[in-house]
């Protein structure tokens, strides 16, 4: 980034030319790098996506039936992945298992995006007491680190799939929470919130459809990484027994249900393991990528 | 100072009696009655009935939270329902166990976060800075169990470098201790370098474009002094701060970590207990562990304000 062009100009108006050019095409660099991250993940996510919408499909085996004839065998053949201690075909659970995943994600974002977004924005548009009762609480929420919180839960509620996505989407509700009301704060500064108000619009229209419209980008881009915080957090609590119950494929209680055999098929954990960190890092592809699309700082500076 | 500390601290008080609150209705709304679980299968239900009056349990819920709460500022946080030790003594055995995990893990993801997050801010946009962005993000997509798993895999039950599982205290057998901890503390450490790599880099990337580099650099300092002197010194502050909240992430790791690698640390404990049903146990390694992080976050911002004077004085860092 350090090439001087515009050599030939006078002196003044060179420093000043060279200087616009050259944020000019590191915009354009990092734009592209952004565009680039974004693209890619967007591909990958999609790939799960039709995996998940299209299982029954794409799987060419029944993922919940046992074969004993084929026990822990390894990968290649009829089975791309091997098959598990009860001779299943791995591929056709790792594919199962997206829906699964897929769905206690979306239900835990949607979850933690109805209260926490909402929550945020409230406290961060009227400040004072409401915000300062409504920071405690956020910071209280904080106190606890997600996973155990969510353990917590899950003993309130008992295990299974629906209770691990209320677990899920209320541990995430802080961070929600904390985000939209930074966004809340930095937007209602601005002048048409002034002028929405001299008109007579009604303080929720102004929050919830003039503010929200402007701070999308931020909460697409939390949403997108709250994604990726679902699915982390959900492979972990079937990994310890309390998500997904056998013999729904789950890629945690996979996982935990292959450490038996990690001598001698390592296959077992390997894909289910690579089926969570490839929909993780497509998520967070995304969401990197479309916060530096989206970062206003990026025009400022 | 001392102004500063004591605003610090009194704005804590909310938080903590928030979290008392939080931890007393969890424990309240898991269903099955305690009662019924300190006298075990075939319990009469007159015994029952009068196990439940003597430990209050038919109070109405303000009284027994305020109950629990006076116990609590005591420092009774009551005795475990199945083993009938004290919970204290229970977490007095488990907390080194997942201290020593969660240090050992910091300075492993220090080790890698701060040289890989430096060099990434210095030489950005060149391959060096990719490659540590990369890292970064394969770090915080690896879910950590699994990482786990496939490092007993290759280290422990391939090359037998260590071994599979189990825990040797540090005082037994330093040498084997360490050992034991090392692929735990590794696999956190792999997960949390990710974002403080992340962090440091964008503060060092801001304190770079702030006026006084450019003046540092325009006096003529050597490059050398104006990164360690001007640079790190500003750039270190806020990242000391990210480093608080990031410990609520390491003590969550550390519970499904544990359980891993069958370390007997809080994790262990509170999975166990959660499982038995023993709502004091569980109760009570939530409440510590939460206040372990509040207070910690405490400790963060007065060290953060000895180093730095701006924010005592309300102006934040740079």
């Amino acid at each position: 980034m350090e090439a001087s062009q515009s050599r030939a100009l006078p002196v003044g108006l060179a420093a000043g030319n060279r200087r616009a050019r050259r944020s000019g095409l590191r915009r354009a660099f990092a734009a592209a790098a952004a565009w680039k991250t974004f693209t890619l993940g967007l591909a990958l996510l999609a790939v799960f996506a039709v995996g998940a919408l299209f299982a029954p499909l794409v799987a060419p085996y029944d993922p919940a039936k046992p074969d004993f004839t084929a026990v822990r065998q390894p990968p290649g053949g009829d089975h791309p992945f091997g098959t598990d201690d009860k001779g299943r075909d791995i591929f056709s659970r790792v594919v199962h298992g997206t829906r699964v995943s897929f769905a206690i994600a979306v239900v835990s974002v949607a979850l933690a995006t109805a209260i926490g977004l909402p929550l945020g924005m409230v406290a961060g548009f009227f400040g004072g007491t409401i915000d300062a009762i409504a920071s405690r609480a956020v910071d209280a929420m904080f106190a606890f680190p997600p996973i155990l919180m969510a353990i917590a839960v899950m003993a309130i509620r008992g295990n299974g799939e629906r209770s691990a996505m209320i677990a899920i989407g209320l541990i995430a509700i802080p961070e929600f929470a904390r985000v939209s009301r930074s966004a809340m704060i930095a937007e209602k500064e601005n002048d048409y919130v002034l002028a929405a108000r001299a008109i007579g619009c009604s303080v929720p229209r102004i929050i919830f459809v003039g503010i929200l419209r402007n701070t999308l980008g931020p909460v697409v881009v939390l949403i997108s990484l709250g994604f990726a915080f679902a699915i982390l957090n959900e492979a972990a609590l079937s990994f310890l027994g309390l998500g997904a119950q056998p013999p729904t494929p789950s890629w945690g209680a996979d996982i935990a249900a292959s450490r038996r055999y990690i001598r001698d098929a390592p296959w077992l954990s390997i894909f289910p393991g690579l089926g969570i960190f490839f929909l993780v890092l497509a998520l967070n592809l995304v969401g990197d990528g479309l916060r530096d699309l989206l970062d206003p700082r990026r025009d400022k500076r | 100072m001392g102004v500063y500390i004591s605003q610090r601290l009194a704005q804590t008080v909310p938080t903590l009696f928030l979290i008392t609150g939080i931890v007393f209705l969890v424990v309240y709304f898991i269903p099955g009655d305690p009662a019924a679980v300190i006298l075990g299968q075939g319990a009469t239900p007159d015994a029952v009935a009068s196990v439940r009056q003597q430990m209050g349990l038919d109070d109405p819920l303000p009284v027994r939270y305020g109950v629990w709460l006076r116990h609590v500022l005591a420092g009774d946080l009551g005795e475990s329902s199945i083993s009938r030790q004290p919970v204290w003594t229970l977490l007095g055995r488990a907390l080194p166990v997942t201290a020593y995990l969660a240090g050992f893990s910091l300075l492993i993801a220090l080790l890698i976060a701060v040289p890989t997050g430096i060099l990434a801010a210095l030489k950005r946009n060149t391959w060096a800075d990719v490659a540590c962005t990369t890292w970064a993000l394969l770090g915080v997509s690896i879910p950590g169990f699994w990482l786990g798993i496939q490092f007993v895999y290759l280290f422990g039950a391939r090359l037998q470098w260590v071994p599979l599982q189990g825990y040797v205290g540090p005082r037994d057998d330093l040498g084997n201790s360490v050992r034991t901890m090392l692929l735990p503390a590794l696999t956190l450490g792999v997960f949390l370098s990710g974002p403080l790599m992340r962090y440091l880099r964008g503060s060092v990337l801001q304190t770079l474009s702030q006026e006084y580099v450019t003046v540092a650099r325009a006096k003529g300092l050597a490059e050398r002094r104006v990164v360690l002197r001007h640079v790190l010194r500003n750039s270190l502050i806020p990242f000391v701060t990210v480093l608080g909240v990031q410990l609520g992430y390491l003590l969550g790791g550390a519970v499904v970590i544990e359980t891993v690698f069958t370390l007997p640390g809080i994790g262990y404990l509170a999975v166990g207990a959660i499982n038995d049903r023993d709502y004091p146990v569980v109760q009570g390694v939530v409440l510590v562990v939460a206040t372990a992080f509040v207070l910690i976050n405490i400790l963060v911002d007065v060290v953060t304000s000895v180093l730095d004077p701006r924010i005592r004085a309300g102006r934040g860092a740079a």
